[in-house]
């Protein structure tokens, strides 16, 4: 009888523990050119092929976002997650995760094109707002960047909308090394989107050539290829020492209508 | 008999000194609303569900003119049901004179994050609250459509029974008004029942379809399928110096002069004039300044910046309209 309680007590213990070390991870996407913070608007950037540039909309998918252990066992943080640069309530991600040491984050940017069809998303105003129309190969772009850019005659501007251009799969697997163990506690990793990998290398993208390119399989091609390096880690460790991206300034249109009480007929 | 008389004791006891139960306040019925397939799931406050005697409320006060300060302009006098609560009117005619922009319809509105043309209200309670104190529009005070209301002879009694007897208010009325708006729901188009399988488009309407949902019209960007509009603000290039501030009126931003939101395109048939000023008479008009007539200016939205103009021809051009009138719900137009 004693040894049974001894037993049970043990087995209850090593729950306990197992709970302990049990984490939370949050990871951050945040945004930069050239290694600085994004802002909102300005001309303020120059690519690879020297467009000087400015961002007026930045919105994306990123599904299939995953932790793997050294082992190789995957733990899945979200299926999917809609990002918008200049609205801080869709930076991050968050989930539980069991204790261990984890060697790799994964994600994909867009959709995986076994599962990038119309109605995979829940109907809510910022997934439909990034669908691809069903004539055009249907499902939901990966992302929408839009700005402007100077020309010799003023301002010209670029859509890098990238997506399933023709119903082809055009996503991007990124995978992240790192050295993160999760011991209980909360835990914080920053993912940093640098703009102008986009358009760098292997293949120079210049603005003047494309328009829209939803329909230009070229285009998405070379956007696919040259996003290898869009992606990198910033800090990782417990939350308070992690950056959130604070550069960003934030669009709060609904905040900013909600704030204001001039009246305007009509 | 002892027992019997003490009973009896009790009961006139009881009669003496108990306060009679009162009659309970009488309870709104619950009003089901039917969500259209493919649309979002609403947001209702929850400090103000849809009831059968709320939204029979609402809508008598949208219909009565006891809001305005000479009792002679009503909501419906600029939201006319016949124009999917629209105004055909550019301006529309208030108790002080005329807006300062067109009237926007009514309907799918459970869907909206923001009201008015520059988004300033994040709600149809708050929004509601406006066009009765502006000085234009309906040119009353609160406190007087208040003490209106209380000296009705059927008023209070309505009030009682959408609110489970609290007083009236301001927030009652806009709170009636509010749930009437939100059962303005339009999803019977023949669009729609082409999605369903249950209507053939013709080969024009067809034609309009791909237009609008490929670059070749590019439409869709920001007028997205099922609500026909991406509930954003854009600077579509009216003009080449926005006189109306638009959404920057609200933010301060630069690069929000000329922004207004997205309006649907549901009921577009009926709901012309078109534009936050009400500038064009039709559909035609519409399609000509996004083909050719827009302004470039570095305020202009970029997915209409970002190529030549469109230059689709007389045929595409009517295609586009023929798509567009397959949106109208003639089930939602009838009295």
């Amino acid at each position: 009888m004693k040894y049974l309680l001894l037993a049970a007590c043990s087995f209850l213990l090593a729950c306990g523990d197992s709970d302990d070390d049990q984490g939370e991870v949050t990871v951050h996407f945040n945004h930069t050119v050239a290694g600085a913070d994004l802002k909102h608007e300005e001309i303020l950037y120059t690519n690879a092929a020297g467009n000087e540039y400015g961002v007026t909309r930045l919105e994306y998918i990123v599904s299939d976002i995953a932790l793997e252990t050294a082992g190789g066992k995957r733990v899945e943080l979200a299926e999917f997650h809609y990002r918008n640069a200049f609205v801080n309530a869709t930076r991050s991600v968050s989930a539980k995760v069991p204790g261990g040491e984890y060697a790799t984050l994964h994600f994909t940017f867009g959709i995986d094109g076994a599962k990038n069809e119309t109605g995979v998303l829940p109907s809510v105003d910022h997934f439909n707002n990034m669908a691809w129309p069903a004539p055009m190969g249907g499902g939901y772009h990966y992302m929408r960047m839009e700005g402007l850019f100077r020309t010799d005659d003023g301002a010209g501007a670029f859509l890098t909308h990238t997506g399933p251009a023709g119903g082809e799969d055009f996503s991007v697997d990124v995978s992240l090394p790192l050295s993160l163990t999760v011991s209980g506690d909360e835990w914080a990793i920053a993912v940093v989107m640098d703009l102008n990998e986009w358009y760098d290398a292997p293949s120079l993208y210049d603005f003047s050539g494309h328009g829209g390119i939803m329909g230009n399989a070229n285009a998405q091609l070379t956007l696919q290829g040259n996003g290898a390096t869009v992606f990198s880690l910033g800090s990782i460790g417990h939350p308070d020492h992690v950056s959130q991206g604070h550069g960003e300034e934030e669009v709060e249109q609904d905040q900013a209508a909600q704030d204001h009480d001039e009246h305007v007929g009509g | 008999m002892k027992f019997g008389a003490l009973i009896l004791l009790g009961l006139v006891a009881c009669g003496k000194d108990a306060v009679v139960p009162p009659t309970p306040p009488p309870t709104p019925t619950p009003y089901e609303l039917v969500v259209p397939t493919g649309f979002p799931a609403p947001e209702i406050p929850p400090d103000n569900p849809l009831t059968i005697e709320g939204i029979a409320l609402g809508e008598r006060l949208f219909a009565d003119p006891i809001l305005s300060v000479d009792s002679t302009t009503a909501c419906v006098s600029c939201h006319l049901p016949a124009h999917a609560f629209s105004d055909p009117r550019p301006l529309s005619q208030g108790v002080g004179g005329l807006t300062s922009r067109n009237s926007m319809p009514l309907f799918n509105l459970l869907w909206s994050p923001s009201f008015f043309w520059d988004g300033r209200t994040a709600s149809l309670e708050d929004q509601a609250l406006e066009p009765v104190q502006s000085l234009t529009e309906l040119g009353e005070n609160w406190d007087r459509v208040v003490a209106k209301l209380e000296r009705h002879p059927e008023y209070p009694a309505l009030f009682a029974r959408a609110f489970s007897d609290a007083p009236i208010n301001r927030q009652r009325v806009v709170q009636a008004i509010a749930q009437f708006e939100r059962t303005l729901v339009s999803a019977d188009s023949k669009y729609d029942r082409w999605l369903a399988g249950q209507a053939e488009f013709t080969p024009e309407e067809e034609r309009g379809f791909l237009l609008f949902h490929t670059e070749a019209g590019d439409c869709f960007h920001c007028h997205v399928a099922p609500l026909f509009t991406d509930n954003e603000f854009h600077n579509n290039g009216l003009d080449l110096d926005p006189p109306d501030e638009g959404l920057a009126a609200l933010t301060g931003k630069r690069f929000d002069r000329g922004k207004f939101k997205t309006p649907t395109l549901r009921n577009i048939e009926y709901t012309a004039p078109y534009m936050h000023d009400g500038r064009f008479q039709t559909l035609e008009e519409v399609v000509e300044h996004y083909d050719s007539g827009f302004h470039r200016i570095t305020l202009t939205d970029p997915l209409l910046l970002v190529r030549p103009n469109l230059d689709l021809d007389p045929a595409d051009k009517r295609a586009l309209v023929a798509f567009l009138k397959t949106l109208s719900d003639p089930q939602f137009q009838a009295p």
